[in-house]
């Protein structure tokens, strides 16, 4: 490819770092705190996962990153910075060049990502030529280049394809041909095998994988599935009801959860080692449902559901404390239980 | 609960002898779209084979998993089963009944007692229907005992999912989608079924939620001695859930037997790569993404490859 990698040693480019993040939304006048007072980080070159369930703030965190928000979505606070300028205050113009050239894109669905009436060739190629300026010519033939290096075969021919014409799992290659074709420096990944057979998704993240090493791109995965962020990420950070409740390198994170939401959710993954005829099959579960953002109690959002809540977790500030090293949590009382 | 609103016709069907379902090469073609050459060319359009020669015996209270990705037909064959989908092949038989044959009242009886629930409860409960309404109309269609009486016929099969009375004025799009979910299985025990079939009925639901359901499903099978089938792309929900599992490829059951056996010594090597390509929780098992790279590349027969699929297509 014709651009020259960024070099890995440069720590500024290519870092995020959100801080203080707060964003509402304006339904039938009142108002819902999708994300809230989110702070994170990732450092050039790594992957940070987001996980959660539906409804935990979540997307709009990514989604925030390159101000791609629905209409009703207003961000009330916080920075998030990029290469060292906060992309929230960047005019239009700016903003722009940014999720042109330094920010690549993928989202859950490839299919409704892409446009039904053009060929995948042509796709790339106006981004290409937008993005980067190329001429058509050139475009065009590092529009090939680029399908063949997400591993599409035949990609000459696979360029005149129309997006109908491949299978789910082509289609998110595609996806991710377009998203870093210009090279960006951070990639944001929305769901984006949560479509894909496992099989599909496994090869999906295999081409993730290689992509993040050849070209030292920092990536943010969001997904419901803490076996696909476990695949995939360096950093975990856990969101429940639109705030972190915990954040810690992945290892950290599976092998001593500290928030009881973390516990609870790690709980809860069937395995896929069928329980012995003696044992007991029933799953540990989180009981009662997932909160209605409209409705979120005091203090600690996942309270009513936790098994070691106390009369003071109505006082809680979810702010995320250090528990130790880089592993941080927003429940205040971890140390008054056996985390183990 | 009362015993009398699901479980009436237990103790008669403990008494049958031998399997409550035995399904002997069963299969299902769909013929493709009709293209404009093909008119052209006054060709016949091209079949698919859904389901090819599919067989086995479900004795009672065994729970069996059918898992596969998408197009591999697992819903087709539980479809062929209660015939929402006619097969072209082979036999079903259940509790003595010839379901190919079968027509008028056998039809619905059968019907009747081997019952669904569906991935999107959505779609599939009525949505200007209180839920309370859709599970009794559900018990009077067959003439279930007790359904006369609505309020303790829904409060009896509410409780049986573990949800409030409450529930029963709401419609479904006041539920979560878990409780929407045990709505439709409310609904489906309210008539009564030897089988429940889960067609991907865990598929849409969160995490937690997932849990608590398969929890359900297991409590839901003990108290009831429920036959189950469990249709799943996630090899997880069939490991905890199953006593026997059918792998199906491309209409083919590539491998089948106890579950115990089966995910812990896999055969075949579509089966194999499915297993290693369960993303698992534990960050230091990343060989799984390993091993279909490694899979795909030695080009094993069944292994499917994402890139054998774009190849077929013109």
């Amino acid at each position: 490819m014709a651009e020259p990698l960024p070099s890995p040693t440069d720590r500024e480019r290519g870092s995020l770092d959100i801080r203080g993040l707060r964003v509402a939304f304006n339904r039938r006048g009142s108002r819902i705190v999708a994300v809230n007072d989110v702070d994170l980080g990732v450092s050039s070159g790594q992957t940070l996962g987001l996980v959660g369930e539906s409804g935990s703030g979540k997307t709009m965190t990514l989604r925030s990153v390159i101000r791609l928000l629905p209409r009703a979505a207003v961000v009330e606070s916080g920075e998030v910075i990029f290469d060292g300028v906060d992309v929230l205050r960047l005019p239009r113009e700016e903003l722009r060049k940014i999720r042109a050239r330094s920010i690549g894109t993928v989202f859950q669905d490839p299919y409704s990502s892409l446009n039904p009436v053009s060929r995948v060739g042509a796709q790339l190629t106006e981004a290409l030529r937008l993005n980067l300026g190329l001429t058509q010519k050139e475009a065009a033939l590092r529009a090939v280049e680029a399908l063949r290096h997400v591993g599409i075969p035949q990609a000459e021919k696979r360029v005149r394809s129309y997006p109908h014409e491949l299978s789910g799992g082509m289609r998110q290659r595609v996806m991710f041909a377009i998203a870093t074709a210009a090279r960006p420096r951070l990639l944001l990944a929305d769901e984006p095998t949560t479509a894909l057979d496992v099989t599909t998704q496994a090869q999906i993240l295999a081409l993730l994988a290689r992509l993040r090493a050849e070209t030292g791109m920092t990536t943010v995965l969001v997904s419901h599935d803490f076996g696909v962020i476990a695949q995939a990420c360096d950093t975990v950070a856990v969101m429940y009801a639109g705030h972190i409740v915990e954040r810690a390198p992945i290892r950290e994170v599976y092998r001593r959860p500290h928030h009881p939401y973390t516990q609870g959710l790690l709980n809860s993954i069937p395995s896929v080692v069928p329980p012995s005829r003696t044992e007991d099959s029933r799953l540990s579960t989180i009981p009662g449902q997932p909160p209605e953002l409209s409705a979120l109690p005091a203090g600690c959002p996942f309270q009513p559901r936790c098994p070691h809540v106390r009369p003071a977790c109505t006082e809680v500030r979810m702010k995320l404390e250090r528990v130790e090293g880089d592993h941080f949590t927003a429940c205040p009382f971890v140390r008054s239980w056996d985390v183990s | 609960m009362s015993p009398d609103v699901t479980g009436h016709d237990f103790a008669r069907a403990r008494d049958g002898q031998g399997p409550l379902l035995t399904v002997k090469g069963l299969c299902k073609e769909f013929a493709l779209r009709r293209s404009a050459a093909d008119w052209v060319n006054r060709s016949k359009a091209e079949r698919v084979a859904a389901v090819q020669d599919l067989s086995f015996t479900l004795n009672r209270g065994e729970t069996l998993g059918i898992a596969g990705e998408s197009g591999s037909g697992k819903t087709t064959a539980v479809r062929c089963l209660i015939r929402l989908v006619e097969p072209d092949a082979g036999d079903i038989t259940f509790a003595g009944i010839d379901v190919r044959v079968a027509s008028g009242r056998d039809l619905r009886d059968v019907r009747r007692r081997m019952q669904m629930v569906f991935q999107d409860p959505y779609a599939s409960l009525n949505p200007r229907m209180r839920t309370g309404d859709a599970i009794v109309e559900a018990g009077r269609v067959h003439h279930r005992p007790g359904s006369e009486n609505a309020d303790s016929f829904q409060a009896d099969l509410l409780e049986l999912v573990n949800l409030p009375k409450s529930v029963a004025r709401k419609r479904p799009h006041e539920l979560s989608g878990g409780q929407r979910q045990r709505i439709a299985i409310a609904r489906a025990l309210a008539v009564g079924p030897e089988i429940l079939i889960a067609d991907e009925a865990l598929s849409a639901l969160d995490v937690s939620v997932q849990a608590q359901l398969l929890n359900l499903f297991q409590d839901l099978k003990r108290e009831l001695g429920l036959t189950m089938i469990f249709v799943a792309h996630q090899l997880s929900i069939i490991a905890q859930t199953a006593d026997q599992v059918a792998i199906m490829y491309r209409g083919k059951v590539v491998e089948q037997g106890p579950v115990a056996d089966i995910f812990s010594h896999p055969q075949d090597p579509y089966t194999r790569a499915l297993l290693a390509a369960h993303p698992q929780p534990d960050p230091d098992q990343r060989l799984a993404v390993q091993f279909v790279d490694d899979a795909m590349r030695a080009g094993s027969e069944s292994a499917r490859t994402d890139s054998a699929d774009a190849g077929g297509v013109p």
